[in-house]
């Protein structure tokens, strides 16, 4: 085993050496990245261009809107125009955009030299890029989606949208959310595990507790959206009426899954934003932030609540009075973490010695801007108002209020404050104060007015509008001021082409921030740090200029290379003490492969051609095996020395990695989706029209049982194989018996699949076919993993101590085995539920 | 390497009120609805109807869970409070008042129980 570099060369030798392993070549090389410092900012630019498109679909909806009757544009054009305006700046602009920003950030605010897992990175970067490119492409060719950005049913299934543009929305962004379900399980595994030593989570910089609390949020709310999507979907493709209300369905259902997401989503976007906000204020104030625990509090209040606020965008649908309230309270106790958050800011700034720099600029718009949006939620939080104003321009004003006051504002201050961490120069100034007054006054000018014609009864999504309301004059403003708007946001980019070009360079932390991200050079290398520090204080009160020379000198942790390896450290959860190194896969163009793969899947069932979808989905399957064949050892090799005195085992051989950790987040999100299903499947039960159904399941208990059982004999293998591993015996029998049994669990689905009633007819047998084909797939993913984790010991990579893949065999054995029991269980109950109701 | 002084669990500690509350939303928007549906709000149990009986215990027994919950915590955080040297309390504490805020928003959602027409 080779070891070099020990603490002894130069901090340039160092770096060289470093920047070889870590570091991504030229030409083509750049497309097999996986460096969450190149892949950060792809993730950021490709969200301003989005950005940009999404502005200017806005300037063609407030030209459209500037004067009555106007022709400008047809109805179906707006359509497409005001749906993908919505789309684009949520799903392509606004979340990217954070997790862009955390993917930059993170590993160097916490310490780490990269995420745990770069090449789910760079998959998840592919695949917003190649969906977002699907998304933006239909509208040249006039099929964009059109049914509004959260493609309420019935208008958007099949007879009501007959061509592919609902479908381009349910597949694109369906195709978009991987990336972001990647960054949440990445996220939340490198913040978790891989922090530096000493940091416990009492000393991590509050940016890092916003990015654990949402993306943990982002973990549960964005599985009800993805099987929104693919029931809709199976809906248009194959008739399957989970939405049809004369066949069983209930389009409510549809809103209840997408709103499910789409109400914690408006904090999904906030927060990071505010984590921004608590990381810069300190910094311009001169002060700590004040309240560091009570913001922690609150903002796990606030993910919590977020998600019992749902119902608010459905007040009018005709939903109990009693359930109206509990909804209109959780809407209205949100606001108190927020202010608990608005207060300590104000605290921390009432306390400092503020100055007032650019980013502190826009920090003082979003408290405008953002409080005004605040207020209004709560106005729409209660239910008499709400259902005067529902629909209107005073909702398009008050989410428009929340989201740029909460998001764009904050994120143009984090711009200012990190750009010279991306470019190493300075803003010049010049021109930020004149793009900041522009974006701030014609903000206002364009929402503002909108209250007023949201009062005067004007709704949202109309694409014309007679002259005799009084609204003319007032359109017309919001359109003058959504112009200035532009203007200010073309000035800000030339801003920053200007600070690339001409901005003054500088040494280490320009702001005197004290957060460990200003301890890296600037642009910082690939690999972060020379040397991982040891945090013995909170890591928000730091002296990055002091530090950064220590690390770069090689006094701190892992100040060598080693065998070409890419290493980083481990630690334990909450005290933040190192345990493992853990070491992180280099450059490769597997994740464009199985993003273009994955792009292959999805426009094959864009157009409708099914098989070749199920032929590409195989296809998939096999480049992720090649994902797993790439890492691990064939021997053990033990602890080995990490710097400071101390020897670490490496992640593979180590109970707790990142990869386990990483399973066990991704099953988390899987079972939120499986309860979205339960819920949806008993929603219809107990409130659509149209039960029960005409035909039931009959014969369903053998193969049932079947499914059960075989599913429990594949989680207890699993285990047995593990349990060999464990004394040094071969696991392969145990493992390749767990892989028979779930094949037999797969051959008793499809006798229930072929037992079930005509699923076209009514929601019932779809709904019982949906629960099919969930256990389908996840036996199908226990029996690969079984039977891979058998090769895997064949081909030397497992041992007792290097024991990761019988590990993930088990748990992956244990949640098809969970869902095989409760999904059964829910099958068989669904008849005797169904002949109660009508609804029950 | 060091051993943990903290065991990992304690993280929980922040989330298990609110965790809690979401519970309760579950169950009583449910049971809400299962109980319209089943027309539970038409049959009489004394003075209230059976929807009603069903919803103000399932709203009494959320509180009671959760505020024990609260109470264990609080027990917790005083007594290491009285440890010396001073420990680090910040899960505890934490995890303290995130359950004190859900016993709060626990009484604020769900007290509509108690005075409005369940299924109207």
């Amino acid at each position: 085993m080779s070891e070099t570099m020990e603490q002894g060369p130069s901090p340039i030798a160092r770096h060289k050496a470093l920047e070889g392993i870590w570091g991504t070549g030229p030409g083509l090389e750049r497309l097999a990245a996986v460096n969450h410092n190149i892949l950060g900012k792809r993730f950021m630019v490709a969200a301003l261009v989005f950005f940009a498109i999404g502005g200017i679909l806005s300037m063609l909806i407030r030209a459209q809107l500037a004067t009555p009757n106007s022709a400008f544009i047809g109805p179906e054009i707006y359509n497409q125009i005001f749906t993908m305006h919505g789309t684009v700046m949520m799903f392509l602009f606004a979340i990217p955009m954070f997790e862009g920003l955390a993917m930059y950030l993170l590993p160097k605010m916490i310490g780490a030299r990269d995420l745990a897992f770069p090449r789910l990175t760079a998959y998840g970067f592919w695949c917003y890029i190649f969906g977002g490119t699907i998304l933006v492409v239909s509208m040249l060719f006039g099929v964009a989606p059109d049914s509004g950005w959260f493609m309420y049913t019935p208008l958007s299934s099949q007879p009501y949208t007959p061509g592919i543009n609902a479908d381009v929305w349910l597949l694109g962004v369906t195709f978009v959310e991987i990336s972001a379900m990647a960054a949440a399980v990445e996220i939340i595994a490198t913040i978790l595990k891989m922090r530096a030593p000493g940091m416990s989570l009492d000393r991590m910089p509050i940016y890092g507790w916003y990015i654990l609390v949402t993306a943990g949020m982002m973990l549960i709310g964005f599985p009800p959206l993805i099987l929104g999507s693919i029931l809709l979907e199976m809906e248009r493709a194959f008739d399957l009426p989970f939405f049809d209300p004369t066949r069983g369905g209930d389009p409510l259902l549809w809103q209840h899954l997408f709103w499910l997401f789409g109400h914690p989503e408006v904090y999904i976007i906030f927060l990071p934003a505010a984590g921004a906000l608590s990381t810069i204020i300190p910094v311009f104030a001169r002060h700590p932030l004040i309240g560091y625990r009570a913001i922690v509090v609150a903002i796990i209040a606030m993910a919590f609540l977020s998600f019992g606020l749902w119902v608010h965008h459905m007040f009018t649908v005709g939903i109990p009075h009693l359930a109206l309230a509990f909804f209109s309270a959780a809407s209205a106790l949100v606001a108190i973490p927020t202010a608990v958050q608005i207060f300590a800011w104000i605290a921390t700034i009432a306390h400092g010695r503020p100055r007032f720099s650019v980013p502190m600029l826009y920090v003082m718009g979003f408290f405008f801007v953002f409080v005004i949006g605040g207020l209004t939620g709560v106005m729409l939080a209660m239910v008499p108002f709400n259902w005067q104003a529902h629909d209107t321009h005073f909702v398009v004003a008050h989410l428009h209020y929340v989201l740029v006051g909460g998001f764009v504002f904050p994120m143009l201050a984090a711009g200012y404050y990190w750009l010279p961490h991306i470019t190493g120069r300075l803003p010049l100034a010049r021109l930020s104060v004149p793009a900041f007054w522009l974006i701030f006054i014609g903000f206002n000018a364009t929402f503002f007015l909108m209250h007023i014609t949201g009062l005067m009864g004007m709704p949202r999504r109309i694409a014309t509008y007679p002259s005799n309301f009084g609204w003319d004059w007032l359109n017309l403003l919001s359109s003058v001021g959504g112009f200035i708007l532009t203007m200010g946001f073309a000035l800000v980019l030339l801003d920053i082409i200007m600070m690339f070009k001409f901005g003054k360079g500088f040494r280490r932390d320009p702001w005197q921030a004290g957060t460990l991200e200003w301890a890296t050079p600037t642009p910082p290398p690939s690999y972060n740090f020379a040397a991982i520090p040891r945090v013995t204080e909170r890591a928000d009160g730091l002296s990055p200029r002091l530090l950064g020379p220590q690390l770069a000198r090689g006094e701190g942790y892992l100040a060598h290379t080693r065998n070409g390896w890419q290493e980083t450290l481990g630690v334990d959860m909450t005290t933040g003490e190192p345990d493992q190194i853990i070491i992180l896969p280099r450059r490769t163009y597997l994740p464009l492969v199985s993003g273009l793969v994955t792009a292959a899947v999805v426009l094959c069932m864009l157009f409708k051609l099914y098989w070749f979808a199920l032929g590409a989905l195989g296809l998939l399957v096999v480049t992720f095996l090649f994902w797993a064949a790439a890492v691990g050892n064939k021997s053990d090799i033990g602890p080995l020395p990490a710097g400071q005195g101390i020897s670490l085992p490496l992640d593979g051989e180590v109970k707790g990695s990142p990869t386990f950790w990483g399973v066990v987040l991704l099953l988390a999100a899987d079972a939120t989706l499986f309860a979205s299903l339960l819920f949806g499947a008993l929603f219809l039960v107990v409130v659509a029209p149209g039960w029960p159904p005409p035909a039931l399941l009959e014969g369903g208990f053998v193969p049932g049982m079947v499914v059960v059982l075989a599913a429990a004999a594949g989680a207890g293998l699993a285990r047995l194989g593990r349990r060999a591993n464990a004394a040094n015996a071969s696991p392969i029998a145990m493992q390749l018996g767990a892989g028979l049994v779930q094949a037999i669990a797969l051959g008793a689905i499809f006798w229930l699949i072929a037992a079930l009633p005509d699923p076209t007819a009514h929601a019932y047998s779809a709904t019982s076919l949906a629960l099919l084909v969930y256990l389908l797939v996840h036996n199908g993913i226990a029996f690969i993993v079984a039977v891979h984790a058998a090769w895997r010991y064949h081909a030397g990579f497992v041992s007792a101590r290097r024991a990761t893949d019988p590990r993930l065999a088990v748990l992956w054995g244990d949640y098809a085995g969970f869902a095989a029991l409760v999904g059964i269980l829910m099958l068989l109950g669904l008849p005797f539920l169904a002949t109660l109701g009508g609804g029950l | 390497m060091s051993t943990s002084p903290v065991p990992a669990i304690r993280f929980w500690l922040l989330l298990l009120g609110f965790i809690a509350w979401s519970g309760a939303f579950v169950l009583l928007y449910g049971m809400l609805s299962v109980g319209c549906a089943a027309g539970w709000h038409l049959q009489m149990v004394g003075p209230m109807s059976l929807q009603r009986l069903m919803l103000v215990g399932l709203f009494i027994l959320s509180l009671a869970g959760i505020g024990l919950l609260t109470f264990v915590q609080y027990r917790g955080w005083k007594a290491r409070r009285r440890e010396r040297p001073a420990p680090n309390d910040f899960l505890i504490a934490g995890g303290f008042f995130a359950s004190l805020a859900a016993l709060g928003a626990t009484a604020f959602t769900f007290a509509p129980v108690v005075a409005l027409s369940p299924c109207l």
